[in-house]
């Protein structure tokens, strides 16, 4: 965008000198003529973009999107999270402002809590390949236009052909892990702005270390048995601290069973 | 090739390229193409820039003073400055609806681009509603209202151009249309975003974030361009106020009312996740009225000071779209319901939620009972509408006003029966202003009631006791008999709306001020800050909650201007030179007529002095009569004002006799006018403050 501005005042400062040379007069007209001749151009070039759209081949378009597709979701979550921490913030600035009793403020940060849980479960349990992984695939061969969709939707056989290709996957995940992990903890600092809150920070960090957590164990994880809450009796991740079904806070010896 | 050709040429292709836009992104989607998604993406982009050639063509036309186009025929002038030749291209009909295409391909464009990688589901519908509505206005262009039609010479014709009406050569008439355009054309971007959601069944708040800056914006720009619209009313119309409820400035008021219902119930879904259904009737809502302003202007079905004139063909088209828009969102609407169930309900009457839903009732009961009453007159013209309200509707209303008669002919609905109605809603409305911050999210118990309502409460109170001293005071500085609309017995000078009103800015100006105290005590009590830093940094981090407040404390100053609307003083009399004459605490004397001219009009100036009640000088007031050669006969009145902190006065003339110099003049004591226009401006700036980019938000900025 950049080079093509500047090359259309290169051309625009030509022929005004050009125009100069020739004894011509440069009235308000000529800078119309000028501006309206530069819009032309525009709209042909953006007509010519608009063709290399469309007679782009396939393959290509569908990568970018799985690209974008596999980036999307965790950034949504990571948006939730934001949110909800940012909520939880600004009801504990409305407390010490005064706005609600003791009761209902904890009665509705533990609602908000909750949902917090829930949305960092949910992060955890996230993965996805990485947008170059799914690229060096496509490079090889590996992923067909027509299955794409229904291989964004069957991770396992995904994940059994990245096993395939281990030796280029391996490094790239671990990159983009320790690429994701800092980015995350500037998220959530700035999320919960407030150094007071430190609740919130403890909880992000806990997130933080069950990310890690989980790209060590992701392997032994799918295998081990999960731990079963005392409240409800729903099934969780070993290494769950809250219940992901009724966000009960999950008790030391379910944690070390 | 002539430009009139050419040009021709260029809305042909921006036609086609819509339809073949919309084709794409229908087929993209039906197909999951990503190559025709894309195709589509990329024609939108290629519409704007068609749009942009189209345009700067009739720009070259004026500028080049090319008059074999009827349009710069009718609107261009070879001796105005170059300013108005530039603006003069939106100045009439063809042009804005030509402008109205540029804009809203812009706005499509950098939409989409925006959000092409975030919400890549709703790109395809967003871009397939995005090029219809484009392809219903460029086809407008091409089939109805082409701007680059030529101009067929008849005998005795002149080539030279008229010129740009003389009431729109004023620089607040340059951009009152368009930033009334921007905040209308950009309310397509959410009604697609809104319209993209239902169809993909992505109900959730995703589409929202897209799109509630748009809505801020577009909120903003339609502010801009009432107020811009009042000042110019002020001081060109010469009648001493500012709003007459005229159908065209409704037409912008009504979406700005639907936009800051949305921006406040968008909060509570993000919040709690209820009132999707309503976010979503409110965008449509929104843009539905846009184009409803649009076709009161544009049609001519109104009587107006500016509406554009009679065209039958618009209208009809206009009428389309609307059906079009009410059929097809209503079906999308319902089609949906079951995805929009809300995951919450209401815990509490004292809730924000509760005070967000209420603000948005009156919002929505203020924008309906404009939008019809502006319509009404227009109804009660037709036969068969004025049999079906004496049949059906007569009996109702007759309950609720006795003094109300059967419609024979056409109606007229004055300033004052708006006036009348709206007062108590604009009432209801700043008093929510006040109470909404004041009560937390979900419920307020009793005790943290009292420690946030006492001191708003005793100020408010506090407030209006001394408006109501203090106001007969200032008013019986004067033997003049005042305008006053609804006196309370005995106390001539005592308006209950106007003491209510001050009142009521008391309590929500404190609120406001109480929330700020209250915040940087917060954040003081949790580091170590500086007032000065403390509020800087609550301002940084919340922006959106201390924005809003900072546009609410515009509200209150712009109410406090309204309230003083309460104690205007109005004189209509006759003044020969030398005479004085007084106008509340104020004197006027007249100090003789000037005539002058230029190269597009006659002038007669007045000359007014305002003397204090000691006969000092205060200032020199310069009302003026302006007859265009092009216009003979509808001259223009100049006003001239006097500003203060407390007041305007201001002048205008009716006529002038030039042989006794005898000059019958309107004089106006406005109070606390001027307050209106410093609350806009907070208004403006918490409006940016709002809208600024976080850093984390950057990546949804759209």
């Amino acid at each position: 965008m950049m080079a093509w501005l500047v090359g259309a005042a290169i051309a625009v400062a030509a022929l005004l000198a050009a125009v100069v040379a020739m004894g011509g007069r440069i009235e308000s007209a000529t800078w119309g003529l000028v501006v309206a001749a530069g819009a032309m151009v525009f709209a042909l070039r953006s007509l010519y973009a608009m063709t290399v759209a469309l007679s782009r081949p396939a393959v290509e378009a569908v990568l970018d999107r799985e690209g974008v597709a596999a980036n999307v979701g965790q950034r949504e979550l990571r948006e939730e999270r934001r949110r909800v921490l940012r909520a939880i913030n600004e009801l504990q600035f409305d407390y010490e402002m005064g706005k609600l009793s003791d009761d209902d403020y904890q009665e509705v940060r533990a609602g908000y809590e909750m949902r917090a849980v829930e949305v960092m479960r949910e992060l955890d349990k996230e993965s996805t390949l990485h947008p170059q992984l799914l690229e060096e695939l496509g490079r090889r061969g590996l992923l067909e236009e027509g299955d794409a969709k229904a291989e964004s939707e069957d991770r396992a056989e995904t994940e059994a052909e990245a096993e395939a290709s281990r030796s280029v996957s391996e490094d790239e995940a671990e990159a983009e892990e320790s690429k994701s992990a800092p980015e995350d903890e500037t998220e959530a600092e700035e999320a919960d702005g407030e150094a007071s809150d430190a609740e919130t920070r403890s909880d992000d960090e806990d997130s933080a270390d069950g990310d890690a957590a989980d790209d060590e164990s992701s392997e032994a994880e799918a295998t081990t048995a999960a731990a079963t809450c005392a409240t409800c009796g729903g099934e969780n991740d070993a290494d769950a601290k809250f219940c992901k079904h009724c966000g009960a806070k999950l008790g030391a010896e379910e944690a070390s069973a | 090739m002539t430009i009139s050709a050419l040009g021709t040429a260029a809305l042909l292709v921006l036609f086609l390229m819509t339809v073949a836009t919309s084709v794409l992104a229908l087929l993209g989607a039906v197909r999951h193409s990503e190559r025709l998604v894309e195709g589509a993406v990329q024609g939108i982009h290629g519409v704007f820039a068609v749009a942009l050639f189209a345009s700067m063509l009739l720009e070259y036309a004026f500028l080049a003073g090319d008059y074999t186009i009827q349009y710069v025929q009718q609107n261009g002038h070879p001796e105005m400055p170059i300013f108005y030749k530039i603006t003069a291209f939106w100045g009439s009909l063809d042009g804005s609806l030509l402008f109205w295409v540029l804009l809203l391909s812009l706005f499509s464009s950098l939409a989409i681009r925006a959000n092409r990688q975030r919400h890549r589901v709703l790109i395809p519908h967003a871009v397939l509603v995005l090029g219809l509505i484009i392809g219903f206005f460029s086809a407008l262009l091409l089939f109805l209202k082409n701007p680059f039609s030529p101009y067929i010479l008849t005998p005795g014709a002149t080539m030279q151009g008229k010129g740009m009406n003389p009431l729109l050569q004023n620089p607040y008439m340059i951009f009152h249309p368009p930033s009334l355009y921007l905040g209308m054309v950009s309310m397509a971007v959410p009604f697609a975003f809104g319209m993209a959601a239902l169809i993909t069944g992505q109900v959730d708040s995703a589409w929202q974030r897209s799109v509630r800056r748009w809505v801020l914006f577009s909120w903003l720009f339609l502010g801009i361009g009432l107020i811009l619209g009042g000042l110019w009313a002020y001081e060109e119309l010469g009648w001493g106020g500012y709003w007459a409820w005229d159908p065209v400035e409704n037409a912008g008021l009504l979406p700005w009312l639907t936009c800051s219902a949305f921006l406040h119930s968008v909060m509570v879904q993000e919040r709690r996740g209820m009132l999707k259904v309503w976010n979503l009737v409110l965008v449509i809502a929104s843009f539905f009225l846009t184009i409803y302003g649009t076709f009161l202007t544009r049609s001519g079905v109104v009587q107006s000071v500016h509406a554009f004139g009679e065209s039958p063909e618009l209208a009809w088209s206009f009428g389309g779209l609307m059906i079009a828009i009410v059929v097809v969102s209503a079906v999308l609407l319902i089609w949906r319901l079951p995805l929009l169930r809300s995951r919450n309900e209401l815990e509490s009457i004292m809730s924000r939620e509760f005070a967000f839903l209420l603000n948005n009732w009156l919002f929505l009961i203020a924008a309906l009972f404009v939008g019809i009453a502006t319509i009404f007159p227009t109804l009660t013209e037709l036969e068969w509408f004025r049999e079906f309200y004496n049949a059906a509707l007569y009996p109702i209303v007759k309950l609720i006003s006795s003094d109300s008669k059967p419609l024979v002919s056409r109606i007229t609905i004055g300033p004052s029966f708006y006036n009348y109605y709206m007062s108590p809603l604009g009432l209801a409305l700043i008093f929510l202003t006040g109470f909404g911050p004041l009560v937390a999210w979900r419920k307020t118990s009793g005790k943290s009631l009292v420690s946030q309502f006492m001191w708003p409460l005793i100020v408010g109170l506090l407030v209006m006791v001394l408006a109501a001293v203090v106001t007969p005071v200032v008013r019986s500085g004067a033997d003049v008999p005042g305008v006053c609309n609804d006196c309370v017995g005995g106390m001539q000078f005592m308006s209950v709306k106007g003491l209510l009103c001050f009142g009521l800015c008391g309590f929500t100006g404190w609120t406001i001020v109480q929330e700020f105290y209250r915040g940087v005590r917060v954040r003081r009590k949790n580091r170590q800050q500086g007032v000065i830093e403390a509020l800087m940094g609550l301002m940084m981090k919340a922006r959106r909650r201390y924005g809003g407040y900072v546009v609410h404390l515009g509200i209150v100053l712009m109410f406090l201007g309204f309230a003083g609307n309460s104690y205007k003083v109005e004189r209509k009399l006759v003044m020969h030179p030398g005479e004085v004459v007084e106008l509340d605490q104020y004197k006027i004397r007249h100090d003789g007529i000037i005539a002058t001219q230029d190269w597009q009009k006659d002038m007669l100036t007045v000359k007014l002095t305002v003397l204090d009640q000691q006969d000092q000088k205060l200032a020199e007031l310069e009302p003026a009569k302006w007859w265009y050669y092009q216009l003979k006969d509808q001259p223009t009145t100049e006003a001239s004002r006097y500003m203060a902190l407390e007041g305007d006065v201001y002048a205008s003339i009716a006529d002038v006799t030039l042989s006794t110099g005898w000059t019958r003049v309107n004089l106006y004591y406005n109070p606390l006018v001027n307050w209106v226009w410093v609350g806009f401006a907070v208004m403006l700036i918490g409006g940016f403050i709002c809208i600024g980019t976080r850093k984390g938000d950057a990546e949804g900025a759209s």
